[in-house]
């Protein structure tokens, strides 16, 4: 399984310099105008792409039956995905907190509700999207999924920055409810992703290469 | 105790416009089989069944095991060469390595490493930069070097020269001078199998024509040429024939009968390629 | 030792390999108890199936002039119980068959094929008095 991951890491390896260096000018940009919350949103969006290229790098080589004939049982194909993606998304919520916490150092003092705030965010961005774009694409594959794709990502990252924006705060809710929103997403959000997991395998055992 | 390689039971497929069917063989432990049939025979799919990798009819034992293709024990001792399915280009062969030594037990970085020294196949280059021929040598070496006990190969010699194929013949026969490895092939190109098959099926739309002994293939079938009359007096032995402004030719079923009964007549010792033809005419 | 095989000769393979083995082994290149390589390496040397080296082998050990030791491989035979006679007496016989049906394929008549026979004999009984 870790062959899986590292065989899309290696895949990947040309976009994700691309990445570091959109991420990277994203960071003086912030720096320079004093935002941050369309860094986060933006490195949200990221995240949940880098974990959908993985399968588009298989599809375009037909890497599929030759794959399936590997000495693994093909829950650890999607186990290798989902692991890569949570990964991706860790790193994208470090880099979420730690551009809002670098922004913030230049014009003040830290935030760390904000930087909190944006953390949670681009959580609530990437598994949201994998765990919705992962089953169609095991069923459909990429090809087929672009036109969910693009609703996807684009819909969560406006709200996103939308939100985070207003200081994370949705004024007619009661404080307490306020507080536990963001928790009792990323709460749903994962019973999503292990859901999502439990689908994407499904779909894949009874598969045809 | 395996005595048997592959067993095959009527397994076959149904798709929108073409079916697989009764497709039955066997392959002993140390011997090579080699597949032959036309473009859209169904020779992959045959394979892909074998793997498991769609479902369809039929029962099939790998090594031994029932559905060993859904086994990833099994499949720790099978390497595999499937024909347009692989790694990305953008990776180069020494990222094969990193990958599949964490995937296979008995993988052999030295054996891979000699194997692309062998077929003199820069180990940094990136897989889109190799040509054609350089890229199946890399998913050879790739198949051969988890040390398998039985290896898969859907059309290996595809897009080698006649050179490389040689290469591959030995390293073949190398691979079975153990007596438990045995090697599954399908393949267009016969000149080969003629050579160092043991055992050659034909399948010919969707269904086995033949599975025999090359050996029995070749010695028994003879090409017989003569005139049309004479062809005629050969009767069920014929298989099919050929009958041109200036020729006639016939693929007969025993040489020797054939000799018996027409004497005179120029009997052949066919090649693989004449067989396919002959049944694939006969077929239609 | 060197086999060669040849496809358009009209000899199953097998046979040709046996035979070429018997000749080396009754002409005493093949010594008694000497080690004959192994099926699957002189399949492999002479890029032929290991069923057609099998076979062969077989046929060897069924008419003495091989055996197999378990676990070892195949080795000569002692000559001592062969009968040279007999095995070169059927090839003979061998090739005469194969001269009586070419014979009969183009219409010869028995005494001519005699006469025949006849002359070659001596032809090449004078041939090696020369020499």
């Amino acid at each position: 399984m870790w062959g899986l991951m590292l065989k899309d890491l290696l895949n990947m390896r040309k976009y994700l310099k691309t990445l570091g260096v959109i991420v990277g000018v994203m960071l003086v940009m912030g720096l320079c105008m004093g935002e941050a919350s369309f860094v986060a949103g933006i490195g949200a969006m990221l995240s949940a792409m880098v974990t959908i290229v993985g399968f588009s790098y298989d599809e375009n080589s037909h890497w599929d039956a030759y794959g399936m004939t590997l000495p693994i049982a093909r829950k650890q194909y999607i186990a290798a995905k989902y692991l890569l993606a949570l990964l991706f998304f860790a790193l994208s919520a470090l880099t979420g907190m730690g551009m809002t916490a670098a922004v913030q150092l230049v014009s003040g003092s830290i935030s760390w509700p904000d930087v909190l705030g944006a953390g949670l965010g681009s959580l609530l961005v990437g598994p949201l999207a994998f765990s919705i774009l992962s089953p169609c694409i095991c069923r459909f594959g990429v090809e087929r999924s672009r036109l969910a794709m693009m609703m996807v990502f684009l819909l969560p990252t406006g709200l996103i920055m939308l939100w985070a924006r207003q200081g994370g705060k949705v004024p007619s809710l009661s404080p307490d409810l306020l507080q536990a929103l963001p928790w009792l997403a990323l709460l749903a959000l994962l019973v999503l992703f292990v859901f999502s997991y439990f689908l994407s395998v499904k779909i894949y055992e009874k598969k045809d290469f | 105790m395996i005595i048997n390689s592959i067993e095959a039971v009527n397994i076959g497929k149904k798709y929108q416009d073409f079916t697989l069917e009764n497709v039955s063989f066997t392959l002993p432990q140390g011997c090579i089989m080699g597949f032959i049939g036309q473009n859209g025979a169904g020779k992959t799919t045959v394979i892909k069944r074998l793997l498991g990798l769609t479902s369809g009819q039929g029962q099939v034992i790998l090594l031994g095991k029932e559905n060993g293709g859904q086994d990833p024990e099994i499949k720790q001792q099978i390497g595999v060469l499937m024909d347009g399915s692989f790694f990305s280009e953008l990776l180069r062969p020494r990222d094969i390595n990193s990958v599949l030594k964490h995937l296979y037990r008995r993988w052999d970085s030295n054996l891979y490493r000699q194997y692309l020294e062998q077929f003199e196949i820069p180990q940094n280059k990136l897989l889109s930069q190799l040509s054609k021929g350089m890229k199946a040598k890399v998913r050879l070496a790739a198949a051969m070097s988890s040390r398998p006990r039985l290896l898969i190969l859907d059309e290996p010699a595809s897009g080698l020269d006649p050179v490389a194929r040689n290469q591959l013949n030995d390293i073949f026969q190398q691979f079975i001078q153990d007596e438990k490895n045995s090697i599954f092939l399908s393949t267009h190109i016969t000149a080969d199998l003629e050579k160092i098959a043991d055992y050659v099926a034909f399948l010919h739309q969707g269904r086995l024509v033949f599975s025999e002994e090359k050996d029995f293939l070749l010695e028994q079938y003879g090409l017989a040429k003569g005139e049309p009359a004479q062809l005629d007096a050969l009767g069920d032995w014929v298989i099919s024939r050929k009958d041109g402004r200036y020729s006639a030719q016939a693929l007969v079923k025993d040489r020797e009968e054939a000799a018996r009964l027409c004497p005179g007549l120029a009997i052949d010792r066919p090649s693989l390629d004449d067989i396919m033809v002959f049944f694939a005419k006969g077929e239609r | 030792m060197n086999i060669v095989v040849s496809n358009s000769s009209g000899q199953p393979i097998y046979e040709q390999i046996a035979r070429q083995i018997k000749g080396l082994i009754l002409r005493g290149e093949l010594e008694e108890g000497e080690a004959l390589p192994s099926m699957r390496l002189l399949a492999k040397d002479l890029q032929i199936s290991v069923i057609t080296t099998k076979r062969a082998y077989e046929e060897l050990e069924r008419e003495g002039f091989i055996h197999t030791m378990a676990g070892k491989g195949c080795y000569v035979s002692s000559r001592r119980g062969l009968s040279l006679d007999q095995e070169q007496q059927r090839q003979v016989e061998e090739s005469l068959r194969r001269a009586v049906s070419e014979a009969r394929n183009c219409g010869m008549e028995l005494e001519q094929l005699a006469r025949l026979l006849r002359e070659l004999y001596l032809e090449s009984t004078e041939g090696k008095d020369k020499k």
